[in-house]
Order: structure tokens, then sequence, then C-alpha cells
């Protein structure tokens, strides 16, 4: 409203220095300006202008959007990134099949949060073929392998063309294997801050703890597993830390051995009596038999010899490959396979626990099954190892047979076989070989495959070797994998039936 | 498993297959029969005759989707443009007389074509291209996809994917904005490129001779035989529809390029949704440039994503494809095929079988045959209003009881193919008022290969994968190009549609 007497606000303002803004002027709406021009349909009629002649006669249908799906366009899966090792051909897209677990994990496009692998497969589908491969191929981009224990000496020919001479162990043989081995934690122990060397201890002590549990449950009374309890666990502890000298804060780590600890165990000092809380040495004695019998039987029983005292090897970390055969133990049955496969992946741990950025391997457990079959405590302590594969920077990659072998760490419905189960959810990449049609429900009970995934594996991928089909994350892969001539060479396993043909 | 079999013909005459010109032109050309007869003019009468049969003969029989009028006028149209050179394209770059680079130099259906950057969106503040079509009166926007297929999915994996395509229809139809949804995948021979990059970028140097042996022979050899599948989703929004609401927007290219911001939106979110697709990316002009580029000449996207990475340590290394050079440098349409720098292209359109079909069935014609070809498909989805999808609803039903009635009085039996027909056009109605929208989609399948091998072979193959399929293919003669650039080029081409 326009003021008819006096003067206005902005007015009034002015008179003390303070303009009003202006209002901005109206906007002038007139009419808007072509934006297009007239074009010929099919192009100018101008020399070297490239006109359509005339319209295409398609094939127009009507329907309503419900019928939509006839013309369905996406039937590809996408490839992943050309990241990693070329494997083969991903059979859906027709694709190239890249191979890459940390790759992926980095990879926010690709819901993987671990670089876990499991390898299933009937024997002779082309398992050990497949991780051959990856581990050759990813050798280029850096990566190296440590075989944690080769049960048929089946690494030994890609060991012997890479350079490397691989560790055999065995009754009567030089190799001595200490899973207790301080690793490369011991590394400069007197120069750590009390923090630091807190640290390192409760490593240390947690990785002891957990193989000792593990050797100890692999054994049997009757039909149960010797039970491992929190005072077993305080008694083992507390031998540890003096063997060790923590308990003393010496200056540095002194490394035990399986034989030191039950010989502690056998000949309790009055001070590991009172400092485990026993009335008094009989009672000890009494209480720690079964744990002593345990410790003892692996001293001297079938792998006497093998892990009871200091490492003697000298592992060469920066070669491309490091293979420990176990092909010598086969005589002493699957039980001493699996003990030993516990006290490689414990010696394994600890030499990886100070790993260098950047240095990245490739961890394989061939045969994982038999590990698993020592009790609850051996498939704990496999659990843990793939917890730890995202920290370490380690591809964690175990090969089976099919996917019940994780059911046979326990009775059904036991805790080592909910434990075992839970393993498969650790791993975000399977690899499903060939399977006979009697692995089909399980395949859907324990992975959760629909029919057709399930079709595949148990048609498909037995028709030929290196077919598999990839689960990466929930997406699954149809992959045929090829080998390089070279590599046929260093996969074939066959040399004991190859003069039959 | 759901088999989609209730479709027709998107033009079906209401008698005897005839239009209703069709059926006027055959009609009034028997009047000088019956008048020749009353005067008993005998030799006129078999004149007149014969003049009738040639009648029918040009209107009313169909030869490869056009009626013979139709081939003749094409092919005086192609005899023309041929003469003149018209019918041939040369680049301005290729003829140095490109002024502008950002300037679309692209041929024939395409000239009409005019490229714009989109405001700022995203935290990426990336600038979508608007593609305006200046001959069709079109903007539309595309974005490059990617779904994690159905090769493994079971029955009611895929009957959600189909309901996921349906609802996405449906809710184009619903905006009333877009009015053609336009999907393209395209199975390329895998050129390594991007795997020759990480190699070189990731390699570390080592003593082991046999893994680099390995990992270069495997590239040499597998990456040869794979392919690698591009997939790219355009709305198409007419200007007699975006104008009415761009005004409220502020009018002007801005006030388009919000409103097409919103229907991007939509449509996105459907496709994240219902289509479950794990990446959609709204490609900006450059990205564009390069999908185009590609599309004229496969063998050119190595060459470019080798420079791209280069420019990422380099900012001298020139990564990106002007406009003026994203066509092809020289093309030309030959009956047959169509030719493009170093290419040849077969295009087909695909005939839907009578018995239907099953979602994923077209599998075989996205898999290509030899490790050099090129497979494109493209699907296009034109959606009608509601207003014309009840007419179209009506006229059909209206077609179909007339058919019925003109049949029964002309003592013809109704064979069941009628009834069928008759039935669908009842359902549609139906269907129509529970939500669906109707559309007219029709599909065109190209093949691509160098000019170094024989174009026809791969055409033919190309058939008898879509035969394989359980389709019919229908060549596109004598617009070759047109199918060539509506099934391969992403920007928004249509092959049906009436300039607005």
């Amino acid at each position: 409203m326009t003021a008819r007497t006096g003067r206005d606000v902005a007015h009034l303002l002015a008179d003390f220095g303070h303009d009003l803004p202006a209002p901005p002027p109206a906007p002038v709406r007139g009419r808007e300006g072509r934006l297009f021009h007239h074009a010929p349909a099919r192009g100018a009629f101008r020399p070297g202008r490239g006109r359509t002649p005339s319209g295409a006669p398609v094939a127009a249908w009507r329907m309503t959007s419900d019928q939509a799906g006839v013309w369905w366009p996406f039937i590809a899966t996408p490839g992943l990134p050309p990241t990693g090792a070329q494997m083969g051909i991903d059979q859906l897209s027709g694709g190239s099949f890249y191979a890459d677990p940390l790759g992926w994990v980095l990879d926010d496009q690709i819901p993987v949060t671990n670089p876990n692998v499991m390898v299933f497969g009937k024997p002779g589908r082309g398992k050990s073929g497949t991780t051959k491969a990856f581990l050759l191929r990813m050798m280029d981009f850096g990566y190296r392998a440590l075989i944690l224990g080769d049960p048929k000496d089946e690494y030994e020919a890609l060991c012997h063309a890479l350079g490397v001479e691989p560790f055999a162990i065995g009754r009567g043989l030089a190799t001595r294997i200490n899973p207790l081995d301080l690793g490369p934690l011991a590394a400069g122990w007197e120069r750590l801050d009390r923090a630091e060397a807190q640290r390192r201890s409760a490593l240390v002590f947690s990785r002891w703890l957990t193989l000792v549990r593990g050797l100890v449950g692999s054994q049997k009374v009757g039909e149960q597993r010797v039970p491992f309890g929190p005072s077993d666990e305080v008694v083992v502890k507390t031998v540890l830390a003096h063997l060790s000298g923590y308990r003393d804060a010496a200056t540095r780590l002194t490394e035990p051995t399986i034989p030191q600890l039950w010989r502690a165990l056998d000949e309790p000092t009055d001070e590991l009596v009172a400092a485990c809380r026993y009335r008094d040495r009989r009672h000890f004695l009494d209480e720690t038999r079964l744990l002593r019998d345990a410790l003892g039987q692996l001293v001297s029983g079938a792998l006497a010899g093998l892990f009871d005292d200091h490492t003697i090897i000298n592992v060469d970390w920066r070669a491309p490959i490091q293979s420990l055969s176990l092909s010598r133990l086969e005589p002493f049955g699957d039980e001493a396979v699996g003990i030993a496969l516990t006290c490689l992946n414990s010696w394994g741990r600890a030499m990886r626990e100070v790993a260098d950025p950047g240095d990245l391997r490739i961890v394989v457990r061939d045969e994982a099954w038999k590990q698993l079959r020592l009790g609850p405590d051996a498939v704990k302590s496999f659990d843990a190892d793939l917890r730890f594969s995202r920290r370490d920077g380690d591809i964690q990659w175990a090969v089976m047979h099919k996917p019940s072998d994780l059911l046979s760490a326990g009775d059904h419905g036991s805790q080592a076989t909910t434990i075992a189960k839970d393993l498969l959810h650790l791993a975000d990449i399977k690899i499903l070989h060939g399977q006979d049609r009697a692995v089909a429900t399980e395949l859907e009970h324990l992975l959760g495959l629909g029919p057709i995934a399930q079709d595949v594996i148990t048609t498909w991928a037995m028709q030929g070797k290196g077919r598999a089909l990839w689960q990466v994350a929930d997406q699954l892969y149809k992959v045929q994998t090829y080998l390089h001539p070279l590599e046929e060479r260093l996969t074939f396993t066959n040399d004991a039936i190859a003069t039959a043909g | 498993m759901t088999i989609y079999s209730d479709y027709t013909r998107d033009r079906i005459g209401w008698f005897f297959g005839l239009r209703a010109w069709q059926l006027a032109a055959v009609s009034v050309s028997t009047l000088p029969i019956f008048w020749a007869i009353q005067r008993q003019a005998w030799l006129s009468m078999l004149l007149f005759a014969l003049v009738w049969a040639v009648v029918v003969l040009v209107t009313a029989v169909q030869v490869k989707g056009r009626p013979m009028l139709g081939w003749l006028w094409a092919l005086a149209c192609f005899t023309v443009d041929a003469a003149t050179g018209a019918r041939r394209f040369t680049a301005r770059a290729a003829q140095g007389k490109a002024t502008n680079p950002e300037q679309v130099d692209l041929p024939g259906v395409l000239s009409g074509v005019e490229i714009h950057d989109g405001p700022p969106t995203g935290a990426a503040a990336r600038r979508v291209a608007l593609v305006q079509n200046h001959a069709a009166r079109t903007w539309a926007v595309t974005c490059a996809v990617t779904h994690p297929g159905i090769g493994m999915s079971d029955v009611d994996e895929r009957a959600r994917q189909a309901a996921g395509l349906s609802s996405l229809i449906d809710a184009t139809a619903r905006a009333e904005l877009a009015d053609e949804l336009i999907v393209q995948v395209r199975t390329v021979p895998d050129d390594g490129a991007e795997r020759s990059i990480w190699v070189e970028q990731h390699r570390r140097p080592t003593r082991q001779g046999l893994s680099r042996q390995v990992n270069d022979d495997l590239h040499r050899s597998l990456s040869r035989a794979s392919v690698r599948t591009e997939a790219f989703v355009t709305v198409v929004v007419p200007e007699t529809r975006l104008a009415r609401v761009a005004r409220h927007s502020g009018g002007g290219l801005a006030g388009r390029a919000r409103v097409l911001g919103s229907v991007m939106a939509e449509v996105e979110a459907a496709l994240r949704g219902g289509l479950g697709m794990t990446q959609v990316s709204w490609l900006t002009s450059p990205e564009l440039a390069l999908a185009c580029r590609s599309g004229f000449a496969p063998g050119d996207r190595a060459g470019i994503v080798q420079a791209l990475a280069e420019h990422q340590h380099n900012p001298r290394v020139e990564a990106g494809v002007p406009w003026a050079m994203a066509g092809p440098s020289g093309a030309e349409a030959t009956v047959r095929h169509y030719s493009h720098d170093a290419w040849n292209s077969i295009s087909a359109t695909v005939m839907l079988p009578v018995n239907g079909a099953a979602l994923g069935a077209l599998a075989p014609v996205l898999t290509p045959d030899e490790a050099e070809e090129r497979r494109s498909y493209m699907v296009c989805f034109p959606i009608l209003t509601q207003q014309r999808a009840e007419r179209h609803s009506d006229s059909a039903e209206f077609a179909a009881d007339m058919g019925g009635e003109l049949r029964r009085r002309a003592g013809v039996k109704a064979k069941a193919r009628h009834r069928n027909d008759a039935a669908k056009a009842h359902g549609v109605d139906e269907k129509l008022a529970r939500g669906a929208a109707l559309m007219r989609p029709y599909a065109v399948c190209t093949v691509t290969a160098p000019k170094t091998v024989a174009i026809a072979d791969y055409g033919r193959r190309l058939d008898a994968s879509i035969r394989r399929a359980g389709f019919a293919p229908l060549r596109l003669d004598l617009a070759q190009d047109a199918g060539f650039l509506a099934s391969t080029i992403p920007l928004g081409l249509g092959l049906t549609r009436t300039v607005n």
C-alpha cells in the first residue's frame, strides 16, 4: 500500500543510513525462444549426408506391460573387474573370468567382505589344477604362496618349476617344526615398549592356547574328546608364561616346545601348583592327568620327532612359494595328518603375524577336512585363521571334497559341526567343482543353491575338468578354467595311473 | 515357467488382415469389373480383372514387412539417394570441414541430434547429457546399467524380474512424461583394454618369468575368445509433453533439464528397485560420445580407454571424443547391410512367436557365434497414454467384433486364431482397468563384423540365432542404416515414432 501522508519505512531508514534493498525486477514473461529447429526426419537430402532412404519396417506388437518379459534383454551376468588372475571363460556371459579375492574385498561394488576361498569338488574334477593356476598367475602381481601341508606332494612340481625345494615332514627326516614358534613377533623384543610387548604377548599366548586346545582336543577317551576346560587353560598359560620367561619379564622371550610343556606339567614345581591354586602336588597331578597324557601322546606318539623340537628349517619368505609336504605321514592315518595340519597352521600363523604391508600371500590348506575331524578345538583354530585373513592380508584357500566335509567335524548338532558350518559363512568365495547327484541336497541345505545351480554342479561341471560354479558373495559364475600348456604339465596329478592308458 | 503370449501385431486389418485404405483400394478397383460385366464387355472385364489383380498385389500383399507399394517407394527413394550421393555419409571432420568439435555430426535419422550438458547433479556434480532430437522433437537421457543377469535365477526370481520391468513401464506410463523406454544391450568382443591397464599398473618386478609368460599368453588367447556386455537404458520424452511441464520449472533448457532430472530419478528408482540393477550411471556428454563412437567402431574403444587411463596421470593426453568425431568417418547404406568405417552391420527385427516365449528366451541372439562379431539388441517400449490406450483397446475390440461379424456374414468359419485374437483384444481392456499400461514394443538385432569378413555369413548366423531362440527374423532391407543406428547407438532413436 502506498503511504498517502508522511514518509514510508524506506525513507525513515534512509535517514539513519540504512538503505533497504530494492525488490528484484519482475521477470518479463515473454514468449519462450524456439528450442527446436526444423530437421528432416531422415537426414538432409544432400550428397555426403547419409540420408536414410526409407523407414524401417519393424515388426511392432501390441501388448500390456505385464507381457514385457517376452523381450527380456538382461541375460548375461556382468563380468567381474579384469583384476587378479585370469582364470578362464564365464560360460554364461562369454566374458573372461578373473579371480581377485583381495581386490574384491576392496571394491565396494562387489559385496565380498573377506578373501577366504573354499574349493569343493569330487576328486579328479580339477580342484588342484584351479588352485595351482591361481597361485602361479597371482605371483606375477606380487603374491607369494604358502602351502601349509601338502598331503599328496601335489605342489612339488610347481615348487620345482619356481626354483624352490619343498620341505618334507616325516619320520626319519631332518625337518623339525615347532608349532610353538614365536615367529617374527619375537624380533627386537628387548627394544619393545610395554604396550607393544603386551600386544605381542597377547597374540602369542592366544595362538599357543588355540594350538594346545586343538591338540589336546584331538585325543579321544572312548568316543569322547579329551576336554580342555578353563582350569586346563590356566595351567597351560601359567606354564607357557614361565617357560617363555614372560612371567619373569625376561628381556627376550624363550621359545617353548611341546615336550617342555609336557615335562613342566608332568613334574610340576611347587610354584606352579600354588600359582594354579591347587591344594598340593598330588591334587595338581590328579586334576591334570588327562591333559598331560594327551600332550604325552603327541610327544611319544605317531608324530614324535616332527613337532617336538625347535624349528630347524630356514624358510625363505621372499621365495614365490613354500610348501610343506606331508605325504610321508600318510601311513599314520588321517588323524596324524590332521594333527600335523593343526601344528602347521599355528606355525604358519606365527610366521604371518607381522607381515609387511603389501606382503601378499595365499595360504593353501589342501585336504582341510582332515584337520576339521580333530574336534571342535581344531575347528576353532581353523575358524580363527579365516577370521584373521582380512587383517593379515592373506588369502586363505581351503580345498575340500564336498560341503558336508565340514559336518564331519563332529556329531550331528554338536558344537564342532555348528562352528564348521559357520566356516562356510566366513568364506565369501566358494568354488564348486563337479559333484555327484547325491550331493545336490547338501548343496541346497548348506549353501542354499537353487535348482539351476545344483544342476550345473551335478551335470555340466561333471562333464569336464576345470569346470566350476564360482560363488562370489551372492553372485554365481559358471566358469571353465583354462590351463596353459605349461600349467597342464605342472598340475598333472595322475602320474600313478598315467601308464595304464 | 511363465510363457508370455498375450500380444497381437500392432496393426491388424479388421477384414482378412486388410486395413481400411487397403480394403477401399481393393473394393474400388473391383467396380470397373462389375461395370464391364454389366456391359457384357468381356475383353474389358478381363483387362479390368488384371488391373484389379495388380492392385491387390501392390496394396494388399505384404512382403517382408512392407506392402509391394511400400517396397516400390522405398526402392525409388533408395535409387534417387544413391544417384545423388545423399545415401553416402562422410563426416565433416573427415573432409576437414568440422568447425566446432562439439557439433554433432551423425548420419541419416540421427542428423537432427544435438547434445546439451545438464545441470550439475549429485555429489560428483555430474552433468548428464541431454539428447535433443530436432527431427523427432524429443528429449532423451541415457544411462549405462549393470544387471546381475538371469542365468542362474530360478523361476520365482525370473518372475520377480519380469514384474520389475512391468512396474518400470507402468510407473513411466503413470508419470505421463516419457513415452518411450529403449533398452540396448551390446555384446562386444573383449578388447582387453582395462585388463592391459590393470596388469601394467600391478605387475611386480619378479625373477619368475613363468608366471608372466602364462599371464601374457592367456591374455592374448582368452581375451580374444571372450566378450563383454554393455547395456544402456534410454528414456525418451516428447517435447509436446515436456514443454508444458517445463514451463512451471522455469522454462527453457534449464526448465526441461529439471523435469528430465525428476524423470531420471523415477526411472533410476525403478531400475535399482524392481529390476535389481547393481549400477545405474547416467551418461555425461563425453561418456555418451564414447558410447556412440564405440558403437560405430568397436575397435576404437581400446585406444580411448588407454587414453583415459593415461589422462589421469598426464592431463596433456587428450582422452575425450569430440562429438564431431563420435560418428563414423564414412558410412553407406546398401540394400542388405550398412557399412560404417571399417565395419559392416546387418539388422533384423524380431517377430514374436504365436505360442509365446519365456523370459530370457532371446539369449542365443545376444551370444555371438564368432570371436570377432558384435551383437546388439534393442527393444523399444513405446508407451501409450491412458486415453490412447483405452481408445486403442476399444478400437481393437470393435475390430475383433466387426471382423467376426463380417466373417460370419461372409460365411467364413472363424478359426481358433481368430477366436484367440478376439479374446486377447477383450482381455486388454480388463488389464488396463487393473492399472497395466499399453505399449507397442518392437526389437531390432544387429550383427557387426569387420569388413575383412563376409558380412552376409554373419547375417545368416544372426537369423539362425533368432530362429534358434524360437522367434522369427525379418531383415530390415533398404533400411539397414536406420536399424543399425536404432539398435546400437544409445541416443534414443525410435523407429515407429511419428513426429509430434
